[in-house]
């Protein structure tokens, strides 16, 4: 889909991109990350020709960039930047309209174009005649991104897109951005300078120094085998962490013992006989607490002896990763944690020592 | 400066307080002062040295009636009652009109006992009460409702101008200067206009297109700022007096043939002095201020906009048409409205080198030492500048994109 060969930029003395090769696959999401000065930026602005190559060649969809006029090839590549540079003077709808206002679309198609796109950010239709001042800086990124994908281009470039946010604001635009690539398979190519981000939203991680491609791998394989020292180093001395955000709970849920609610305490006894704690549930599936047994007589009922919790404070849903199951046993202080699906029903729960299991094969690397 | 005490707020009625609105006891007081001084002055001609006439000399009533009004005046602007801006501004308002309508009658009441070249002119009082009479519109415009605002602050000049087109202040010295020479007037006036238009409309033409390229070039940024910073220190005298000398070269020495084979050249005025030097200094004062701001504007623009602009596949021309027009226009036309306001006062200099405009009539005041003369010059010229710069503030406001901070107003 996109293919860079042996691309090279040189400012004066500095060669910004050195021999840059890459290809990026149809559907995949590809983030270039590196140190500040890596030439991240520099290389994603060569593939729409913001900046022209000094050597190498560029091909979007097998066609030779430097063949095509650069507005034309523009038109067809979705562009969204740090800064998201709204249009001030235009209102929200004006501002997503502009590439399908260059390539002359009708009228109610806009309208209705920009209708679907709010709707896909996740904001109401009244936003439409908003002016870019109304905005908060969460809600202008957003419309930057709509703005992006206006005109439905194949191939959408992002310049650190959710940068200027708080951390807060950043994490729901990132899970919005990995809703919106499961539905609509865009080529992404992503710069960012923040590995978290990059785990979270990338297909493959493009590590750059100086110029230079240095490894590119899934997140997965960066995480736990680095190239050389240079991405070791780059990863982190939490790579181990970073890497079970990329890890669904799924493939470690363990059976669970658990009881019905309004079960008997010989029930009860005889379901935790091995163990020192026990799910409970109601009769529908839906987690309600649990029971230590170590403060389990004989003569208590189930009722007096439950630990009420609600089950999106303690629980984690099958969508979730391990680290976010770590942290959950950690805030918690527990050693499990239970697995629910989206009706918080118990399907099973997380241990300790599987995640240990599974940060020990990073390490050994 | 006035300090404007913006803490004060009415209190409930019938509740009086001691709360002085500065400003409006300080008008309040300027009117009193202004009181005791020579309300009309006249004199047996144009040029001769006048009488001074006191208030009470000309009527005793007039005395009695300001008094009261600034007594009251200065009674409301220390105690806090309802509404003390609005009765503060009508009371203002009373006493411009009184001064207008009392002066116009007691002028020609005055001059038809006298010879037929007696001027009668206002006084350093009349004036004085005037002033007084604005520090009050002045303090009582900030904390008016919108409503009032504009009829206390615009009841005083509609009042004057509806007597001044219905003659009352025909037998005011300067109105019979006017009187004497209506035709001529007139022309000045035109062509003061067309001076200062003109010039303004070619230096914003000639203008926005350097401003552009200073921003768009830096080697053209530096040479173009040297030379409108340097003009824009010449004093003007002086740049009218410089561009005589090449000029009249052009129309007389070795180029004289240029004006022999088109005669209009030297009707337009290419000539040593009259109105084409007067342009070219004037369209030269402009060229700064328009190209200021046009560099401004285009220079502040956020940059991730073009870039947004650019990467979108917007080409250059689109970029400039739909984004960049857009944003500096009003800030262009900012540069416009400066250029113009000192466009006005500068053409008042251009009639020394024959240019013609309203200066004519202030240039010939000072010769023949007539006053009235320099006022009837001087009054339109400020007049003028205040109308233009109200004009371009309006067509500011609507230029300003409503998506832009302040433009919602």
């Amino acid at each position: 889909m996109i293919r860079l060969e042996h691309v090279t930029k040189v400012y004066g003395e500095t060669t910004a991109v050195n021999d840059f090769s890459l290809e990026v696959a149809k559907g995949e999401v590809c983030v270039l990350i590196g140190p500040s000065g890596c030439g991240k930026t520099t290389t994603l602005r060569m593939i729409n020709r913001l900046i022209e190559p000094a050597s190498g060649k560029i091909y979007v969809e097998s066609k030779d960039t430097s063949q095509l006029k650069p507005e034309r090839l523009r038109l067809s590549i979705g562009y969204a930047i740090q800064s998201v540079g709204l249009f001030p003077h235009l209102t929200v709808a004006q501002n997503i309209a502009t590439v399908p206002d260059l390539l002359r679309w009708e009228k109610p198609r806009i309208g209705r174009r920009i209708e679907e796109l709010l709707a896909l950010v996740g904001l109401p239709g009244e936003y439409a005649r908003k002016y870019p001042k109304e905005l908060s800086g969460g809600e202008a990124q957003r419309i930057g991104v709509a703005r992006a994908l206006a005109a439905d281009p194949p191939i959408l470039l992002m310049d650190e897109p959710f940068g200027a946010v708080d951390p807060l604001t950043r994490e729901r635009l990132q899970a919005q951005f990995v809703r919106i690539q499961q539905e609509l398979k865009k080529t992404v190519i992503l710069v960012t300078h923040d590995l978290d981000e990059a785990i979270r939203l990338a297909d493959r991680i493009a590590i750059m120094a100086a110029g230079k491609l240095v490894q590119y791998d899934a997140p997965e394989t960066i995480l736990s085998k680095p190239i050389n020292k240079f991405v070791h180093d780059f990863v982190g001395t939490d790579r181990a962490l970073k890497r079970l955000s990329r890890i669904s709970v799924k493939g470690y849920i363990r059976q669970s013992p658990s009881v019905n609610i309004y079960a008997s305490m010989a029930e009860v006894l005889a379901a935790c006989e091995k163990c020192r704690w026990i799910w409970v549930v109601e009769n529908d599936g839906e987690l309600v607490g649990w029971i230590d047994r170590a403060i389990l007589l004989p003569e208590t009922t189930i009722k007096e002896a439950i630990v009420a919790v609600r089950a999106e404070e303690i629980a984690v849903t099958t969508g979730a990763t391990l680290r976010e199951a770590l942290s959950r046993m950690l805030g918690q202080g527990f050693r499990s944690v239970p697995v629910v699906d989206d009706r918080m029903r118990l399907i099973g729960e997380i241990t300790l020592r599987d995640i240990e299991a599974v940060t020990a094969e990073t390490e050994s690397t | 400066m006035f300090t404007v005490r913006k803490t004060e707020r009415p209190s409930g009625s019938g509740n009086q307080r001691l709360v002085p609105d500065n400003v409006a006891t300080a008008g309040s007081v300027i009117g009193l002062l202004s009181l005791p001084l020579g309300w009309l002055t006249l004199k047996s001609s144009r040029v001769a040295a006048g009488t001074s006439l006191r208030l009470w000399e000309v009527e005793w009533g007039l005395v009695a009636l300001f008094v009261g009004l600034w007594s009251a005046c200065l009674v409301l602007s220390v105690i806090a009652i309802r509404r003390r801006a609005v009765l503060l501004g009508i009371l203002a308002n009373i006493v411009i009109v009184l001064a207008l309508v009392s002066a116009s009658i007691e002028a020609s009441r005055l001059l038809a006992a006298e010879s037929l070249t007696a001027r009668v002119a206002p006084g350093a009082g009349f004036w004085l009460t005037l002033f007084a009479a604005y520090v009050l519109v002045f303090a009582a415009r900030q904390k008016a409702s919108p409503v009032w605002k504009h009829l206390i602050s615009w009841t005083g000049l509609a009042t004057f101008f509806g007597l001044l087109f219905l003659g009352w202040f025909d037998s005011i010295s300067v109105m019979q200067e006017y009187l004497g020479q209506e035709e001529r007037f007139a022309q000045e006036l035109i062509k003061h206009v067309y001076l200062f238009a003109g010039s303004v409309a070619i230096g914003t033409l000639m203008g926005i297109p350097l401003g552009v390229w200073a921003a768009r070039s830096r080697s053209a940024e530096k040479p173009i700022f040297f030379i409108a910073n340097i003009t824009q220190t010449i004093p003007s005298l002086a740049l009218f007096g410089l561009l005589i000398a090449p000029l009249s070269a052009l129309s007389f020495a070795p180029l004289s043939a240029l004006s022999f084979a088109f005669p209009t050249l030297r009707e337009l005025g290419i000539r040593g002095v009259g109105a084409a030097p007067a342009m070219i200094a004037l369209i030269i004062y402009t060229l700064l201020p328009v190209i200021q701001n046009t560099y401004v504007s285009l220079r502040n623009l956020d940059p991730a906009v073009i870039d947004a602009g650019r990467g979108m596949g917007m080409s250059r021309m689109q970029v400039f048409r739909r984004i960049e027009v857009p944003l500096a226009t009003p800030i262009v036309l900012e540069g416009v409205r400066i250029a113009s306001v000192q466009s006005v006062g500068l053409t008042a200099v251009a009639a020394l080198i024959g240019a013609g405009g309203l200066g004519a009539f202030v240039f010939q005041g000072l010769g023949q030492a007539a006053p009235d003369l320099i006022i009837l010059g001087a009054i339109p010229i400020i007049v003028l500048a205040l109308v233009v710069d109200a004009l371009m503030r309006v067509v500011i406001r609507i230029s300003r994109p409503r998506g832009l901070a302040g433009g919602g107003a």
